[in-house]
């Protein structure tokens, strides 16, 4: 093993391939690099004393491009000073004229990273402030233009090896960010307000001996606290009674704001009117609890939501800001670096490999191969010739091209897509929770008992019946009822994230159990979307297996093809020494490489058939001028735990669909292979949604799993969606939850724990109802010891929050 | 007893300023990030004196 380590670079840890190796003295220490870049930037790193980054990192990071060797700004950095994306993405700040952005990082793994680049940022000259939110991965910076730039920013981040885009804060994120401060003030209020009213009822709980006015005095204290607790904390409580009530023609639903509403209403009323008249219970302690406990329960529900991401957000995501544009094409070739934003119809922008592309367009020069997998989810690059369509959002893997805009922004298939997502987000079956169902049932229950009893009051002994109406109001205790489901759902919450899966909307952990129907994704769902060697064929004699692979890997070395590396990595893992080839590597475009007499490309190229398998990612083939030496097969990995969650998932009769936009062969294949028996190849997005569409006019509900843009409008549609974490950031937005983990396994115990989840809600809530059902007799009879009342409630709300906290240990 | 008559003012004063200061903690973003300033904590005091500057980060 010591021979892996020495072969490591010093910065990224990744394998340095022989005769790559750069070594740099730092701190008189020989360390070695796999490029320039990244020996620029542990000199970067060691020059500001910075060193201890290495050892606090529990990750590396990816390899650097190059040009981060140079101080010079790179051109397609250039762009952000101009003062159109300036204006978009700085605001001033303060007197002195100085300007605040919003980046959002990428690559951030663990808190020496934020540390890192806090530090760096830090150390710019003109820099004022810094502050990096650990949790949502921005920071933001305080910064003189005079002496520096927001283009330096972005540089300065991309050298230590992160990357930052701009941030345009839209006004649903400031939105989401008043939502949570305007409630947590609530719940703050109403803990305070419940604090302070208990102590004041204190002499009440103990029974002490205390003079008619001191009580008068502490009961009306209790109320002025418990005004504003009515009246700030539980207002949004009221509203959404009013509205519920306002829809109910519609949704012959009434939802659980009601009867608390209801509850705290009459309970604040009649314990005004008990303060009035000076006789019996205030209720002021239980009103003001009540409302804190709510509230905290709603903080927590709506933390959890606002974590999901944004469509619009998403999409400026996959694209590029800046591109280049060639403005005198064809007369020169002269290439300015502009804002995608200022570009228009007609435009020729030039793309080089490894490259997004920024717009929609027609290819106008340089046939090359594209990575469409991000739209149409067909792993394999896609070759384009002149005259061809490129989409904004995909890879260009091969050569430089050029192409003529048709569609930019709005207009491009991306953004159709992402437009799709949103019409799906809005048709989504709303999933009737357990809890509201039960608790519409409760509602209709309670308030016809409540009334009936009130009513033969009124007849016998019309002096109770107003008692009799509230304390059955009140000792029903919508508490027990309102805690049994969220925190059954923030516990397993909790679990499944720790096992991996974050949960985005709250219903994932209910629809789970009611899946009839399983959607899956083919590439980078079911597969890893990243070839491997499978075998080597057709071998020739006289040539061993190693040779081979060894001389192909040679050749291959240093190129970014998704094959080449495949092919690095077979050579890496053997432990091969690369033979020296004698010519040099010479890349025929769109073909393959050759060097001496040696050629490694397509059978098409190298003029013989090679014989189709389907499943295959595709072949590679080895030759000299005495023919073929060996041909490599290569096969897309399936993702891990994946034989062990379908075997889970037909466990639970659960239908398997493979949706795939990838060709029916291969499509075929793969089900095949993996046990899937309905499948369908070739789908576009809008095949896909109406594919979900269909299963559920037909009564299914249904489950999906995506991870490419192409997946975004399914995920959005489907009953319950989970998106793969190292998917596209606008599938994740349709999502209503990320899977964190490479492994498919966390989802078959999210299964399981969803069973228990449910389980564990309909305990709570028959553990409510038998309260009740032994509560309200005795408050119907007018019997209602407050003392009891007061036991039965707290030790309700307890029984219920700690059968919930069972599932944490799952 | 009477000295109810001033506990419960001071008790409410006490009420009054502990909203003023949550409003103002809520407000100036103190529970925005819960977990980065903890990190942050462990992390800045035993970084070495900057030395040799690389000649990448004079500008």
């Amino acid at each position: 093993m010591t021979k892996g380590i020495a072969l490591r670079c010093y910065h990224c840890s990744s394998e340095i391939f022989p005769g790559d190796a750069v070594e740099a003295d730092l701190g008189g220490i020989t360390r070695t690099f796999c490029c320039p870049g990244c020996m620029a930037i542990a000199q970067t790193i060691h020059g500001e004393g910075l060193e201890v980054f290495y050892s606090r990192r529990s990750q590396s990071s990816d390899k650097p491009a190059a040009y981060l060797t140079l101080n010079e700004i790179p051109e397609k950095l250039k762009p952000y000073d101009d003062p159109s994306l300036l204006g978009r993405f700085t605001r001033s700040y303060g007197d002195a004229g100085d300007l605040e952005t919003t980046l959002r990082l990428e690559k951030i793994r663990c808190a020496a990273c934020v540390w890192l680049c806090e530090q760096h940022l830090r150390r710019i000259a003109g820099v004022k402030d810094v502050q990096i939110h650990y949790v949502t991965q921005k920071v933001i910076v305080r910064f003189a233009p005079g002496k520096t730039s927001l283009a330096r920013l972005l540089f300065e981040i991309e050298r230590i090896g992160y990357e930052a885009w701009p941030f345009e804060p839209s006004i649903s994120l400031d939105r989401a960010k008043k939502e949570r401060k305007q409630l947590l003030m609530r719940l703050g209020v109403a803990m305070l307000g419940m604090m302070q009213v208990m102590m004041y009822a204190w002499p009440t709980y103990v029974g002490a001996d205390i003079t008619p006015e001191f009580k008068l005095l502490l009961g009306w204290t209790s109320w002025g606290l418990t005004v504003p607790v009515m009246v700030y904390s539980a207002g949004p409580i009221f509203q959404g009674a009013w509205r519920s009530l306002q829809s109910f023609r519609q949704s012959h639903m009434l939802g659980m704001d009601v009867p608390i509403a209801l509850a705290l209403a009459l309970a604040f009323i009649a314990g005004t009117i008990n303060l009035i008249t000076g006789a019996g219970q205030s209720y002021f302690d239980s009103i003001t609890m009540f409302v804190a406990f709510i509230l905290a329960a709603r903080y927590v529900e709506l933390l959890a939501r606002q974590d999901a991401q944004g469509g619009a957000e998403a999409l400026v995501k996959q694209l590029p800001a800046t591109c280049e544009r060639l403005r005198d094409y064809p007369a020169s070739q002269v290439i300015e670096v502009v804002a995608v934003v200022n570009c228009n119809l007609g435009d020729v922008l030039r793309v080089s490999p490894g490259e997004v592309v920024p717009a929609d367009g027609i290819l106008i020069e340089n046939a090359s191969a594209l990575d469409e997998s991000l739209l149409t989810g067909e792993a394999r690059p896609v070759e384009k010739n002149i005259g061809d369509r490129v989409y904004a959002g995909t890879h260009n893997i091969l050569n430089p091209l050029l192409m003529r805009i048709e569609a930019v922004g709005q207009s491009t298939r991306i953004a159709g897509i992402a437009s799709l997502l949103d019409q799906a987000l809005l048709a989504k079956p709303v999933m009737v929770s357990l809890a509201e169902k039960w608790a519409a049932y409760f509602v209709a229950f309670l308030l016809l008992i409540a009334f009936i009893s009130s009513a033969i009051w009124l007849y016998f002994d019309p002096s109770q019946a107003w008692t009799v109406l509230v304390s059955v109001l009140v000792a029903s205790c919508p508490c027990a009822l309102s805690l049994a489901v969220p925190t059954a759902m923030a516990a397993a919450q909790g679990a499944v994230t720790k096992l991996g899966l974050l949960i985005v909307r709250g219903h994932v952990m209910e629809g789970l159990v009611k899946a009839t129907d399983l959607v899956l994704d083919k590439t980078g769902t079911l597969t890893m979307g990243q070839p491997e060697l499978q075998e080597i064929i057709n071998l020739r004699t006289g040539y061993r297996r190693e040779d081979a692979l060894g001389l192909a890997a040679a050749l291959e070395s240093g190129q970014r093809h998704p094959l080449a590396l495949s092919l690095l990595r077979a050579a890496q893992a053997e432990n091969l020494v690369l033979p020296t080839l004698a010519g040099p590597v010479i890349n025929q475009l769109g073909k393959g490489l050759s060097s001496g007499p040696y050629r490694l490309g397509s059978a098409l190229w190298q003029g013989f058939s090679q014989d189709a398998q389907v499943g295959q990612y595709g072949q590679v083939h080895l030759a000299d001028d005495l023919g073929l030496i060996a041909s490599f097969v290569f096969l897309d990995t399936p993702r891990l735990g994946l034989a062990l969650f379908l075997k889970t998932v037909k466990a639970r009769n659960i239908a398997v669909h493979l949706v795939s936009g990838d060709d029916p062969a291969t499509v075929a294949w793969w089900a095949n292979h993996v046990g899937i028996t309905s499948y369908q190849g070739a789908c576009t997005p809008e095949d896909k949604y109406d594919y979900i569409e269909r299963l559920q006019k037909a009564g299914r509900f249904v489950w999906a799993i995506g991870d490419g843009v192409n997946d975004a409008p399914l995920l959005a549609r489907a009953d319950i969606s989970i998106a793969v974490g190292t998917g596209a950031p606008l599938a994740a937005a349709g999502a209503d939850a990320i899977l964190t983990a490479v492994s498919l396994e966390p989802l078959g115990k999210a299964l399981s724990l969803a069973d228990k989840t449910q389980a564990i809600i309909k305990e709570n809530l028959l553990w409510a109802l038998i309260y009740n059902l032994l509560a309200i007799p005795i408050a119907m009879l007018g019997l209602v010891n407050p003392w009891l009342a007061g036991i039965g409630m707290s030790l309700s709300s307890l029984a219920v929050t700690l059968n919930a906290w069972r599932l944490r240990k799952a | 007893m009477e000295s109810l008559y001033l506990l419960i003012p001071i008790s409410l004063a006490l009420l009054v300023l502990l909203v003023w200061f949550l409003n103002w903690s809520i407000k100036s973003g103190q529970f925005d990030d819960l977990d980065g300033p903890g990190e942050a904590i462990l992390m800045d005091d035993d970084t070495p004196a900057p030395h040799q500057l690389s000649k990448h980060i004079e500008k």
